[in-house]
């Protein structure tokens, strides 16, 4: 059964990419807190916490459609990250108990 | 052919440089400028952690500031005397709309100019310049409203294992194969030449910049609207809540 608590965390790295790292807190099964860090580039900066509250309320289900709902509207440019390494890593954290 | 602005000066320290560098943007005007820190700093990118990748303590120790820059980006150690940091403000429209292509033309202008000084240096993606696959310039990028900045370091010396002391590293081992492994992928003009003359590692870089961007570069200082912006952007890059915000 999945956690429905703690504090979470994931490093990916990708192939030729930059180093995006999740950091999240589950509360009852809901993600209370998330933090996108890293050397990857985003612009505008702003994006990152915008898409961090996107978040912030949601189920481990319902991340991906999140993310992917996220940038198919918002107006991002990226380096050394994609859209899927968003929600690889936020995957990847919810295994990943600190 | 364009004019560009270019404005070279001495050392200031951490909060001051990155606040030109964002008073630069706000207004756009094109500028190649080309400074140096001091006292040594510590940048790191807007979306690093700061406690995941800086040891404060050893910053505090080597007397070495600690920025958040507003652009993205790894951290960067900036030697007071060991490198010199370009910025380069243009309009989006002057550069390639793909980031990845924007910033391979500004690293190709900064190896035309390192090429100049005798070395082979060649842009290597994502956003380094290297010199026989060692990395001697790294450089990062942000956009806002219309105007792009790109700024960077270009290595004259480099200190490896002061570099990576201010760096969080786990274990004494670890530390030691990172440096190991990082002395290996790093070089600066000092290697590569033996000599530093800072004068001439500017003008070279300068004519990298007038011949691959097809430009002349004019002297020149920061206009009063770009002044006037300082003192507040200088507090924001000083403040505890920019550096501390990730």
């Amino acid at each position: 059964m999945p956690a429905r608590n703690g504090h979470f965390s994931a490093d990916l790295k990708p192939r030729r990419g930059k180093l995006l790292r999740c950091t999240l807190t589950l509360e009852d099964g809901v993600i209370a807190d998330l933090r996108f860090t890293g050397d990857f580039f985003m612009m505008p900066g702003a994006a990152v916490a915008t898409l961090e509250r996107h978040l912030a309320g949601r189920t481990p289900d319902d991340v991906a459609a999140a993310i992917d709902a996220f940038f198919s509207q918002a107006e991002v440019d990226m380096l050394g990250v994609t859209p899927k390494h968003f929600v690889e890593v936020v995957r990847m954290a919810i295994k990943n108990r600190k | 052919m364009n004019t560009w602005r270019c404005i070279v000066h001495g050392p200031a320290d951490a909060p001051a440089n990155m606040a030109i560098d964002e008073s630069l943007l706000v207004s756009g005007t094109p500028t190649l400028r080309l400074y140096t820190w001091h006292p040594s700093a510590l940048s790191i990118g807007y979306f690093q952690g700061i406690r995941e990748e800086v040891n404060l303590d050893a910053c505090e120790r080597h007397h070495v500031d600690v920025v958040r820059r507003i652009s993205g980006g790894g951290a960067v150690y900036h030697d007071r005397a060991g490198e010199i940091t370009y910025s380069l403000v243009l309009p989006e429209q002057e550069l390639p709309r793909d980031v990845q292509q924007s910033c391979e033309r500004i690293c190709t202008a900064l190896a035309s100019g390192l090429q100049q000084l005798g070395v082979d240096a060649r842009f290597s993606p994502l956003n380094d310049v290297v010199v026989n696959g060692q990395k001697i310039s790294g450089s990062a990028q942000t956009r806002r409203r219309g105007h792009v900045l790109q700024h960077g370091t270009v290595l004259l010396d480099v200190d490896v294992a002061l570099m990576f002391s201010l760096l969080r590293v786990s274990t004494t081992k670890i530390a030691d194969k990172a440096i190991t492994e990082a002395s290996a992928r790093v070089t600066s003009l000092r290697h590569l030449t033996g000599e530093i003359d800072r004068d001439n590692v500017i003008t070279a870089l300068q004519q990298g910049f007038a011949d691959v961007f097809d430009v002349t570069l004019q002297e020149g200082g920061l206009t009063d609207d770009e002044r006037e912006r300082l003192p507040e952007l200088r507090e924001k890059y000083a403040s505890q809540e920019w550096t501390f915000q990730r």
